[in-house]
Parts: structure tokens; C-alpha cells; sequence
């Protein structure tokens, strides 16, 4: 991540040939409103001279665009300079979380959100008392000092309906094809990704070393993650802090099985479905194919394309960041994408994120599709499938 | 008399927002600074000295109008309080306008429709439509939009027809945007919407005001709306490429191409033997060691884009290319168009250079006296200078990118670039009688203009202008 005076260069760099604009999906989102800080050229070069000069009077603008940005990664596909704009977006943002935000703002709802995982170790400001009798239910595993498994199945902190149910659907499973694994219950610790993606990297490290340190104690060597966002902050962001454990998305795990022979699918699902990629699995951890892989393997499945997909996916508005930032924004981001789902005259949008089934679904029900169009989780598809 | 511009104040800002509403009138220093750059990596500067710009230099307000009629309603409040207009496209020239904070700056993206008249065999499109978004749209009704530019897809095809840019597209076969307008709705500096042209697949014969807007830079006028003549999408296209041993070679080999009569390419690349070594590594390939051209050709028969082709090579051959063939691996012509626009991605500081359209028989002796024009560099030591020469050979436009460390501050690269922009116009464009076929003139490419043309035509185009624009009101020529 570029820090000090190379944020400066960085930004220099760009030369401003707006090409990111015309796949930014805030910027697209934002429509006629929208101006040049709704999108990284315009943010980058408005901070830059704005520090220059010394003005700070724009400084809530500011971070409306910079905690607008979904990170994304998409206008890094088509970035003229090659720049890594997630990189520096995430440096400004702690720029800004250095400089600006304890004089002035931080945008909606995202100041809670930093305030719940300072508070409570996660930034829902949830207990989780709840999450043993829900594994109880289940029938999972709860790790310990004296129970250990193969893998930890790490269910990040979402206590809402839709990470409910993906849990529900991966552990059923994890259990039906006798995976070794178990969970932390309430006392899985938050990875830290909404302090990294909001730029408290104080925050972030702390988290993540009480993190690192719990796995340490239970003698964690596999983690498997449903969360693209948890998976990518685990995998990419702990290494610097000296993690030393695998991890695994859900969907490079379920590929394997196949690959390995170990799942077959025995019920015919003669459905059309599209594939939505999650940006931190894909542009982010380019796993694109173990997603694909694993509806191919599902008998009379028929897989069909959007016009945008692969690194070229466009953004389903949420980030893993959508209970906090602009609702509306997000209903605009999410609305495009389940348009071009529908586009492909596909009956199921099948995704691998919590977070995208949740705003993708809220955006059919708001287009008045969702009787007609239905959005699964990869590990609910596989379930329906064995 | 032309009256003196006075400054945006809150009473202008005023009466804006109560012309287009409030949400389409920007005034945040933060929300403006993005419409001052310059498509360059060099910081914000007056294009003339290169002083580094304050927060009291840019415009203090942008505004957004929905269509013609507001458009009109600003002009007419232009010319009654004594305040300038600047229009802003796409936003994506590599000239430096930046507006000055005498200036409203007038933001046509929100003009944006596509109607497509197949019946009638034409299009209307608003100035905001995009090069890519236009094709996109002509596509599944069987039509082709070519004139496309680097910046196809954040650039508007208003801003092309204003500036009459042809992009990478081979003019013989493709023609300038502005060959392809039948029609144009502009509103006039002094605010009158007219129409010119017709829905006729026949232009006009006669005085046609279109040629005044087409290329006018916005000098004239503000163009609004857009009717442009379609053409079939073909079905087939075919790639070829040729390397040789210099630049040079492959110079003389465009020469070939026309004069063995060979059929025209939609797409002519050249690039230089540095060019070409970066580009192929960047993108996967060998380097061939050599200079390259890069062909396409299209055909509405079956076979035809591959005689085109074959043709073409046939003229290259006669200069004894390394090598010389058609692409037909998908993979492989993936590659070549990566490496024909990764090279701009480079760890250094580039400057394209201005448009350098020779006549075709000078084009080898241009492409040497480029190469010597570079060791007359003084504001950095020239070997500190990457050159790189590449251009839209079947334009013709070639470019000499100049290119420094990213080490080199911005000031020296600031006046790097204008170096080498004064010295490829003198030295280059004006002694070998260059053209200037893309990017825009006005205003800080007045010097070619004034060079190639005289004073007496430029005083004319002043005049011109008056003619339409009495208060100079409008994109504002001020030398």
C-alpha cells in the first residue's frame, strides 16, 4: 500500500484519462449528479490540491467520494497507468482517518462502525451469544483447547438472515461429505476487514493480532471462509502480521472435492443460472473458475454469462460495507447488475458472497422480481444438488 | 466593442441554479479541481508559464444543463452579464484547456440519447454519447460506428465532431466524424438554437452551416445534437503484421501500401522498434526485433478482409519485412492490441507529442528528422529522453513520445513537454507542410495554426468568430 509522499506520486501518475469513470459503478450509479470526485481521478487529484492549498472547507466532500468508493477494483482493469487504485484508496483512506476525521466528518453510518469493533470487537455491535445454540442446531463442532479439527470454518461476523442461511447450506455440506471441521461459536474474533477497508489500520492490526493469537491458541492450520471480504483481509492483509495458517474460500474448496473426486452431484438441477463474481473473490483473489467449476459439475445446470463477468464484473454495491454506507447508492449499484442478470434470461443469480446475495436479492424485490428471479449461494445450489 | 468579462459571483451562481436546478450546479473547489487537469502527468499549471495553479485560478463553477434550451438560457445570460462559457465534453484531450475562473463551465454530459433512425438510415445521438457506447447500440441493428480514439470510451463523439478527430481509424476508409454528420442542432453564442443539414441520407449541396461546427472547436457554437449517417456493420474483419529491420523500412512500407494501389486498411498501425520491444514483452510476446505494422482490414464478401489483407503485405514485402502475415490465432491478435497500447503504461513520464500528418512522401524523411530533433532537447539532458515513435500510419498521423523518469519533477517535465510540443511544430509539422489531423488546436495549439495558415487566416477566423460571437462569450479566443 503506497504511504507517505508516495500516495503524492501516485496520484501524480494519473493522468487523468477519466477511463475509470466509464466502469466505476459509483460513478455510473451516481447519474447526472454525479462529478469527477464520485470517481478515483477526481477524489485523488481534489485531495491533492485541496492539501496543496490548504483548503479544507471541502473536506466532507472529500470523504463522501473517498467512503463512497466500493473498492472494487474495476477501474484498476482498465487503468491507463496501471495504477493500484484499491491500494490507494485504502491509503488515503487512512490518510484521512490521520489528518481530517477526528476534526470533522467520516460519512453516514461508517463512524459506527469503527466505534462497534473498538467497542465490542466487531463492527456490528452484535453479541454473540446466539451463534452456540445456532451451532448447536447444527451439529457443529465448537473448537477448543481439547477439541481440534482439520479446518476452522470461519463464519465472519454477519448476524443477519442471509449469512444465516450460507452457514446453514455449507455446514449441511461440510457434514454430508464427513469434512473434519468446527467453528469458534461466539468466540470467533473479527478479522478486522471494515477497519482495513475504512482505513483504521490502528484498528485493523489489533484486531488482527487478537485474531492471529486465538488462531495460535486453538492450533488453527485451515480456515475456510463463505465471506470473500474476510477471506481476502485473511489471506492477503494477515501474512505482514505473521499468520501462518492456510485459508480457503468456500468455492476453491468445493472445486477441489470435485477435482479430487471426492463430491458428485447426484440430483439433476435443470435450472438456468447466472454467476455473479464478488470483487474481493474475483478482481481481488482471482478465483474466478472454482465458482464456474462447480456449476458445471451440477447435472442439467445450465450456466449462462453476463455481459459483464470475470475481472470485467460490475459491483453489486455492498463492499461488505452496506450496512453502513449509502442505502441508495447501493440500491442504484445493485439495481444495474440485477438488470443484467436478468438480461440472460437466467431463473437463479448464483454468487459466493453474503454480502452480494443480500444486496442482489433487496434489489429484486425492489424491481419487483423476486418471484421470478431467485439469488443463491453457491454452498445453497450445491446443497440442493446433492 | 467586445465587453470586459467580469467574475462568477453568488448572483451568477444564482441564476444558474435557477436555470438548470440546483443538483446540476457544482461550486466546491473540491468537486471542480478534476475539470482543470490536463490529460497529462504534470500538475496543474498555466499553460502558458507553467506557474503552478492556486484555488484563484480555476472556474468557481460548473454547471450541467439537460438540453438545448438551457443551454441557450446560459449563453443569453452570458452575454447579458458579461461572464464567459467554456464547454466541456468527455474531458479527455491531451491539449491543456483548463478553465479560468472568468469562465462557467459548461458540461454537456447530461445530453446523452441514441435514436436510431434504420428506416431513414441515420442516428441521433447527443454530444455525450461515447465512441463505445455508440457502437454498442449500432451493433445489434447491423451497423458499425469506426471513428474511434484512444479514448473511445470516456470520450464524447460531440467533442470528436467539435474537434474533427479521426482517432486510429484510416481516414480513406473511415472518414472524419464529421464526414459522417448529416445534421447538427447548436445553440449559438448569443443563445439561438438553429438546426443545419437534414434527415436526408444527401448532404447538403450549397452553403452548409455544419461545416462551421464541425471542427469549430466550440468557437461557433455549442453542438446539442448530433445526426450522423450509418454504416453496415461488416461482417468480417482480418489482422495482419508486419515486422522489419528499422522504422524506417516499415515508413516506406506505408508508402507501398498506397501507392501499389493496395486496397485501404481500417486500421494502420505503426510502432517503432522501442515501441515494439516494449509492447510485445508487456504483452507476452517475443520481441520480433524490429519495427512493426499492425493491419486490419474488414470485408462484407466472404474472403474479402483477407485479400485486403493479403494484399497489403503483398505491397509490405516490397521493402523485405523480417516478417509479413496474417494473424489467426485470437490469442495472438489479443496480444498485438495489447501491445500496441500497453507501451503508454510505462514506469516514465509521457508525453505524446502533437499530431504529425506528413504527406505520404515525406513520412520516412519526417520519421529521421524526429529522431534528430530529439538531441536538440535542452531542458533535460536528451539521453535522459526515451523517444518513441507510433502513430495511425494510414491516417496519416504519427506521434513522437517523449518520455522522462518519473524522477524528473514536475516543473521541468512541464516544460519538457511544451520543448518538445514548440520544437516537433516548428522544426517538424511546419517545414515538412504536416497536417494537424487529430486532438484540438485552440487555445493552446494556436501556434501551428497561426504557423501553417498565417496571421491573415487567423485574423479571419477572429473575425469569423465576432461574427457569431460578439461579446466573445463563448470558448473565448483571446490571442
Amino acid at each position: 500500500m503506497p504511504t507517505g509522499s508516495s500516495l503524492e506520486k501516485q496520484i501524480d501518475i494519473c493522468v487523468s484519462c477519466l477511463t475509470c469513470t466509464t466502469v466505476c459503478p459509483v460513478f455510473k450509479a451516481s447519474g447526472d449528479e454525479a462529478t469527477l470526485t464520485n470517481a478515483p481521478p477526481g477524489f485523488f487529484k481534489g485531495y491533492r490540491y485541496l492539501r496543496e492549498w490548504g483548503i479544507d472547507q471541502d473536506v466532507e466532500e472529500l470523504g463522501q467520494s473517498l467512503f463512497d468508493c466500493r473498492t472494487c477494483g474495476a477501474c484498476e482493469q482498465v487503468c491507463s497507468m496501471v495504477l493500484k487504485v484499491t491500494s490507494m484508496v485504502l491509503a488515503l483512506r487512512e490518510r484521512y482517518w490521520q489528518e481530517v476525521v477526528n476534526k470533522k466528518f467520516l460519512p453516514g453510518r461508517l463512524k459506527a462502525a469503527l466505534d462497534n469493533s473498538n467497542k465490542y470487537g466487531n463492527p456490528y455491535g452484535q453479541s454473540s451469544w446466539n451463534r452456540n445454540a445456532w451451532f448447536k442446531e447444527l451439529g457443529t463442532r465448537k473448537l477448543s483447547q481439547r477439541s481440534k479439527t482439520e479446518f476452522l470454518y470461519f463464519i465472519g461476523c454477519r448476524d443477519d438472515e442471509w449469512n444465516w442461511r450460507i452457514v446453514g447450506a455449507t455446514t449441511r455440506v461440510l457434514q454430508k461429505r464427513d469434512v473434519d471441521f468446527g467453528t469458534m461459536g461466539d468466540a470467533e474474533p473479527c478479522c478486522g476487514n471494515v477497519a482495513l477497508t475504512l482505513g483504521n489500520r490502528a484498528l485493523f492490526e489489533w484486531l488482527a493480532m487478537k485474531t492471529i493469537q486465538d488462531f495460535r491458541d486453538l492450533e488453527v492450520r485451515k480456515v475456510l471462509c463463505n465471506s470473500p471480504h474476510c477471506y481476502n483481509t485473511l489471506k492477503n492483509a494477515y501474512p505482514r502480521l505473521g499468520s501462518d495458517f492456510e485459508v480457503q474460500h468456500i468455492s476453491e474448496f468445493l472445486a477441489g472435492m470435485i477435482a479430487d473426486n471426492k463430491l458428485r452431484f447426484s440430483k439433476p438441477l435443470p435450472k438456468i443460472v447466472t454467476y455473479h463474481d464478488p470483487c474481493y473473490l474475483g478482481r481481488h483473489s482471482g478465483i474466478y473458475e472454482s465458482p464456474r467449476m462447480v456449476l458445471k459439475a451440477i447435472p442439467d445446470l445450465r450456466l449462462i454469462e453476463m455481459e459483464m463477468s470475470r475481472s470485467n464484473s460490475l459491483c453489486c454495491g455492498g463492499a461488505g460495507l452496506e450496512e453502513w454506507q449509502c442505502r441508495d447508492l447501493e440500491r442504484r449499484i445493485a439495481i444495474r447488475r440485477v438488470k443484467q442478470a436478468k438480461a440472460t434470461g437466467a431463473e437463479v443469480i448464483v454468487t459466493s458472497c453474503p454480502s452480494c446475495v443480500k444486496m442482489l436479492e433487496e434489489a429484486l424485490t425492489t424491481l419487483g422480481l423476486h418471484k421470478k428471479i431467485t439469488v443463491r449461494d453457491l454452498t445453497e445450489i450445491v446443497e440442493e444438488a446433492l | 466593442m467586445k465587453r470586459a468579462s467580469i467574475a462568477i459571483d453568488a448572483g451568477i451562481i444564482s441564476s444558474l441554479k435557477t436555470i438548470v436546478g440546483s443538483k446540476y450546479v457544482f461550486d466546491q473547489p473540491f468537486r471542480l479541481v478534476g475539470y482543470h487537469l490536463p490529460s497529462s502527468s504534470y500538475p496543474l499549471a498555466d499553460p502558458k508559464t507553467g506557474r503552478p495553479l492556486g484555488p484563484g485560478d480555476l472556474s468557481r463553477v460548473l454547471v450541467r444543463p439537460a438540453d438545448a434550451q438551457e443551454i441557450s438560457r446560459i449563453l443569453k445570460l452570458a452575454n447579458e452579464v458579461g461572464f464567459k462559457v467554456r464547454i466541456r465534453g468527455g474531458g479527455t484531450n491531451v491539449i491543456d484547456i483548463i478553465p479560468k475562473p472568468n469562465e462557467v463551465i459548461l458540461d454537456v454530459s447530461r445530453l446523452k440519447w441514441i435514436k436510431i433512425q434504420p428506416e431513414d438510415y441515420y442516428v441521433e445521438i447527443g454530444p455525450a454519447v461515447t465512441p463505445l457506447s455508440l457502437r454498442q447500440a449500432l451493433w445489434p441493428a447491423g451497423f458499425e460506428w469506426l471513428n474511434f480514439p484512444g479514448s473511445y470510451r470516456a470520450s464524447h463523439i460531440g467533442g470528436g465532431i467539435s474537434v474533427n478527430t479521426s482517432g486510429h481509424g484510416v481516414d480513406a476508409l473511415v472518414n472524419k466524424p464529421g464526414d459522417w454528420v448529416l445534421g447538427l442542432e447548436a445553440v449559438l453564442p448569443t443563445g439561438e438554437i438553429i438546426q443545419t443539414g437534414s434527415k436526408a441520407m444527401r448532404k447538403p449541396a450549397g452553403p452548409d452551416l455544419t461545416r462551421l461546427f464541425v471542427g469549430g472547436e466550440g468557437l461557433f457554437g455549442v453542438i446539442t445534437g448530433i445526426r450522423l449517417r450509418l454504416r453496415p456493420k461488416l461482417p468480417e474483419t482480418k489482422m495482419g503484421i508486419a515486422i522489419f529491420k528499422t522504422v524506417h523500412d516499415a515508413a516506406r512500407a506505408v508508402q507501398e501500401i498506397f501507392w501499389q494501389r493496395a486496397p485501404y486498411p481500417v486500421w494502420l498501425e505503426l510502432l517503432d522498434e522501442r515501441f515494439t520491444a516494449m509492447g510485445f514483452k508487456e504483452a507476452g510476446l517475443s520481441d520480433p526485433q524490429g519495427a512493426c505494422l499492425q493491419i486490419v482490414t474488414d470485408g462484407a464478401m466472404p474472403g474479402e478482409a483477407n485479400w485486403k489483407l493479403e494484399s497489403i503485405l503483398d505491397a509490405c514485402r516490397r521493402v523485405s519485412p523480417k516478417q509479413a502475415r496474417a494473424i489467426d490465432n485470437e490469442a495472438e491478435r489479443s496480444a498485438l492490441v495489447k501491445a500496441r497500447e500497453l507501451p503508454m503504461k510505462v514506469l516514465r513520464k509521457v508525453y505524446l507529442g502533437p499530431p504529425i500528418d506528413p504527406p505520404l512522401s515525406r513520412l520516412p524523411n519526417v520519421i529521421k528528422a524526429i529522431y534528430a530533433l530529439h538531441k536538440r532537447i535542452t531542458t533535460v539532458d536528451p539521453s535522459d529522453v526515451d523517444l518513441m515513435v507510433f502513430g495511425h500510419v494510414g491516417g496519416i498521423t504519427i506521434h513522437a513520445a517523449a518520455s522522462v523518469p518519473r524522477s524528473v519533477d514536475a516543473a521541468t517535465h512541464w516544460k519538457l513537454v511544451k520543448e518538445w510540443l514548440e520544437l516537433v511544430i516548428r522544426e517538424i509539422s511546419l517545414k515538412y507542410e504536416c497536417g494537424w489531423g487529430e486532438q484540438g488546436m485552440f487555445p493552446a495549439h494556436m501556434s501551428w495554426f497561426r504557423g501553417h495558415y498565417g496571421e491573415k487566416t487567423f485574423e479571419l477566423l477572429k473575425g469569423m468568430k465576432a461574427v457569431f460571437d460578439p461579446n466573445n462569450v463563448l470558448n473565448p479566443l483571446d490571442d
